[in-house]
């Protein structure tokens, strides 16, 4: 018979398998299972459940040769670099100024700038697409009025050249406030004591900035990169609704590509196939990334 | 109370066990003898207070369902690919024309709905309903749905502006002679400031005005075989006289934006003073331009030569068995009850002024009534007149990246008018077109099963 002192230890060591075993069975249904399923599929054409024909590599095949799906690469890039490219030195601007003690309201303010990232991306579509309709938009009546040769007509939607800044306005809107609260957390971690140094060996402002804050905060500001990054990568909901189901060559992302292959054309196998290739994309991106700020803290 | 594990584990636990107590303990929903999905909520309406009759005639219970269209089509997409004979699969469904093509990506014998050519034929319905309008519906041939519509497409207009500025837009019969009128108009009123009216509503970025006008042509850019059409030399002399009607100097379009108070307020600032219009799109016109009540008319669409249709199509929808249902007649005998019954036909036309497909149902008397929004007009017998004309608009699998292809094919006419003009144009959308002919034909071609 098992004694008293040895189903106490029997349970002690079982306790946290059976704690952690509910997560392990939902992960396993719903996020191993469905991708080791989308890696055969992706071998696969696919259009009903009697009808899988094995492909091998040819959907990847395809793939390497579809001009629309480096179309899609292309933009999402494009979108990727612009985005990043101003959120995080807006988001950087904003917290530094949110930081300062001069600032009066300062809880008002991290609130506003943070609450446009509590509403959901298709919601920031929905007005962003009013917000940029030719004639009675906001945007384009105030483009109306400070330069009436431009007038109100400006189609964001409809200009090849326009359609990506039209996304990453609203990308921009939803998400700057998500980045400074993560700058600001940083700012306040950085020890003071390193300024009150720089400041008695005669350092500026801007070298304070320079040499003490951003090497403080150049973990944060890495994170925020390689998330907006991946983030930048996943854009659907933003172009799928400002475009409306529109697509055009010049606004199709990864994610729109995919989801028309797979649930427009009905092409399961090459939508997978697609959304691997994001993977990859994304991996190498991320590694790029990481490579090059390690390389940089070496120098330094 | 005390527990080992601590109070957090112990709530934990007690909401398990009462949620999964209360999962096991409800009552099992009594699954109806059919399930109807629909996706419009006009249709829901008409068709909820025709079910009780139904259910009593044939003692049995149907339920109705109505589903985002997107988030049905996606929903029956993944229960077809799941198992096509799944309980949970709807008996009826209906689904609308842009988003049917999916559906028919597998070979005839394997799509997820009941061929209906037996049921059509017999029904008589083959002979009453126009038969282009089973194009839509059908792979190879093999009919999947009954149409619930035609949607014909006309012009409606804004009569007293164009006649202000000295012409009578009902007189252009062709797209050139329309097109002129067109610029007659805007030069008139930008002459007298009117920087932003436009004669027509058409987008300089999308494909989808181009493709009712080649389908006037009789030209769908696949057709149900999977057959390509966009080399056709009539396409690219289509692209080319679209692209110089929305861009370039000769421009007399722009476009809507999203949203009914934008579409409000171009009708009755009279920005946009031309629309295409479907029945269905003139409800709306008349739902958000009541301000200009009687200054509107309507005219069959130009052509661009003898022979093409003064009409086109423009959305659809159809009503569909699908293969998981276990009593086909009986489902059979329900969508004749929603779509070809009187008591259907009085509902639908409480909702929407929308001409229904079959032939003998145009001589009531509804359809025949003077239209004060049209300054009396009798706007649904031009439809009339011009549904059997409505041309066969195909979809496939393919037909989604087609239209895409399009888009872009517009997109680059209208910006090589803006930088180049009228010169050359045409050439280069042979051009454009060949290569989207090219990258569709492959497309089609990797789809095929073997």
């Amino acid at each position: 018979m098992m004694t008293r002192e040895r189903a106490w230890r029997l349970q002690y060591k079982l306790a946290p398998y059976l704690f952690l075993s509910p997560f392990v069975v939902l992960f396993c249904c719903f996020m191993i299972y469905p991708l080791a399923r989308s890696i055969v599929l992706s071998t696969y054409k696919a259009a009903s459940p009697e009808q899988l024909q094995f492909v091998g590599l040819g959907n990847y095949r395809f793939l390497i040769t579809d001009k629309i799906f480096w179309l899609a690469v292309g933009n999402t890039s494009y979108f990727a670099v612009l985005f990043l490219g101003l959120q995080i030195p807006i988001a950087l601007a904003l917290a530094v100024m949110l930081n300062s003690k001069l600032l009066r309201f300062r809880n008002f303010f991290r609130f506003a700038f943070f609450s446009s990232h509590l509403v959901g991306g298709v919601f920031v579509a929905v007005i962003f697409g009013m917000m940029l309709a030719q004639r009675h938009g906001l945007i384009n009546k105030m483009i109306g009025l400070a330069f009436p040769f431009i007038g109100t007509e400006v189609n964001w939607f409809g200009n090849p050249k326009l359609a990506m800044p039209a996304v990453v306005i609203a990308a921009l809107w939803i998400s700057v406030g998500y980045a400074m609260v993560y700058i600001l957390a940083a700012l306040q971690s950085v020890d003071t004591e390193l300024y009150e140094a720089a400041e008695v060996d005669g350092a500026s402002k801007w070298q304070q900035f320079r040499h003490v804050t951003l090497p403080g905060i150049r973990p944060v500001l890495i994170f925020l990169l390689l998330v907006g990054t991946i983030g930048a990568y996943q854009l659907f909901e933003l172009p799928y609704v400002l475009f409306y189901g529109v697509w055009t060559n010049y606004a199709i992302t990864i994610v729109t590509y995919l989801f028309q292959m797979g649930f427009e054309a009905g092409d399961i196998g090459y939508a997978s196939a697609i959304g691997w290739a994001l993977v990859v994309i994304i991996f190498l991106v991320s590694l790029v990334q990481l490579k090059l700020a390690r390389a940089r803290e070496d120098v330094a | 109370m005390n527990f080992h594990l601590g109070k957090p584990i112990l709530v934990m636990l007690i909401i398990a066990l009462v949620a999964g107590a209360v999962v096991a303990v409800r009552p099992e929903q009594r699954k109806a003898n059919l399930t109807v999905w629909v996706f419009a909520d006009s249709h829901y309406k008409a068709y909820a207070p025709l079910i009780p009759e139904f259910e009593k005639k044939h003692n049995v219970t149907v339920n109705l369902n109505i589903l985002n269209a997107r988030a049905l089509a996606v929903r029956l997409t993944s229960m077809f690919m799941a198992d096509s004979q799944s309980e949970e699969i709807p008996d009826l469904v209906e689904v609308e024309i842009g988003l049917i093509g999916r559906f028919f990506r597998p070979p005839v014998e394997d799509i997820g709905f009941l061929p209906l050519n037996d049921y059509v034929e017999q029904s008589g319905y083959g002979e009453r309903i126009v038969r282009r309008r089973f194009a839509p519906w059908s792979k190879e041939d093999v009919i999947f749905g009954v149409p619930h519509d035609l949607h014909p497409c006309t012009i409606t207009y804004r009569d007293d502006l164009f006649r202000e500025a000295g012409t009578d837009l009902s007189q252009a019969k062709t797209w050139p002679q329309f097109h002129a009128a067109c610029l007659q108009f805007r030069d008139y009123w930008r002459g007298r400031g009117y920087r932003y009216r436009h004669a027509l509503e058409a987008a300089e970025s999308s494909g989808d005005d181009l493709q009712k006008m080649l389908l006037q042509r009789g030209i769908n850019p696949i057709d149900s075989y999977g057959k390509v059409h966009l080399e056709d030399p009539r396409v690219a002399e289509t692209l080319a006289f679209y692209a110089q009607m929305v861009a370039g100097k000769d421009k007399v379009t722009a476009q809507t934006s999203q949203g009914i108070g934008a579409l409000t307020k171009d009708i009755t600032d009279g920005n946009l003073c031309s629309f295409i219009t479907p029945d269905w799109r003139v409800t709306y016109i008349k739902r958000y331009g009541a301000a200009v009540s009687g200054k509107m008319r309507m005219m069959p669409m130009p052509v661009f030569e003898p022979g093409d249709a003064p009409t086109s199509t423009w959305g659809g929808t159809m009503m569909g068995i699908t293969k998981a249902c276990d009593n086909p007649d009986l489902a059979w005998k329900l969508l004749e009850h929603l779509y070809f019954s009187e008591a259907g036909l009085r509902l639908r036309q409480q909702s929407s002024e929308i001409l229904p497909p079959i032939k003998t149902f145009w001589s009531d008397p509804f359809y025949h009534q003077p239209d004060p929004f049209l300054g009396g007009q009798k706007g649904s017998e031009l439809f009339i007149e011009l549904a059997p004309q409505i041309p066969a608009r195909y979809v496939t699998p393919a037909t989604s990246v087609a239209s895409m292809a399009l888009n872009d094919a517009v997109v680059r006419a209208t910006r090589y008018v803006d930088d180049h003009g009228e010169a050359g144009l045409e050439a280069q959308c042979r051009i454009w077109l060949a290569d989207i002919s090219r990258d569709l034909r492959r497309r089609i071609e990797q789809w095929r099963f073997e």
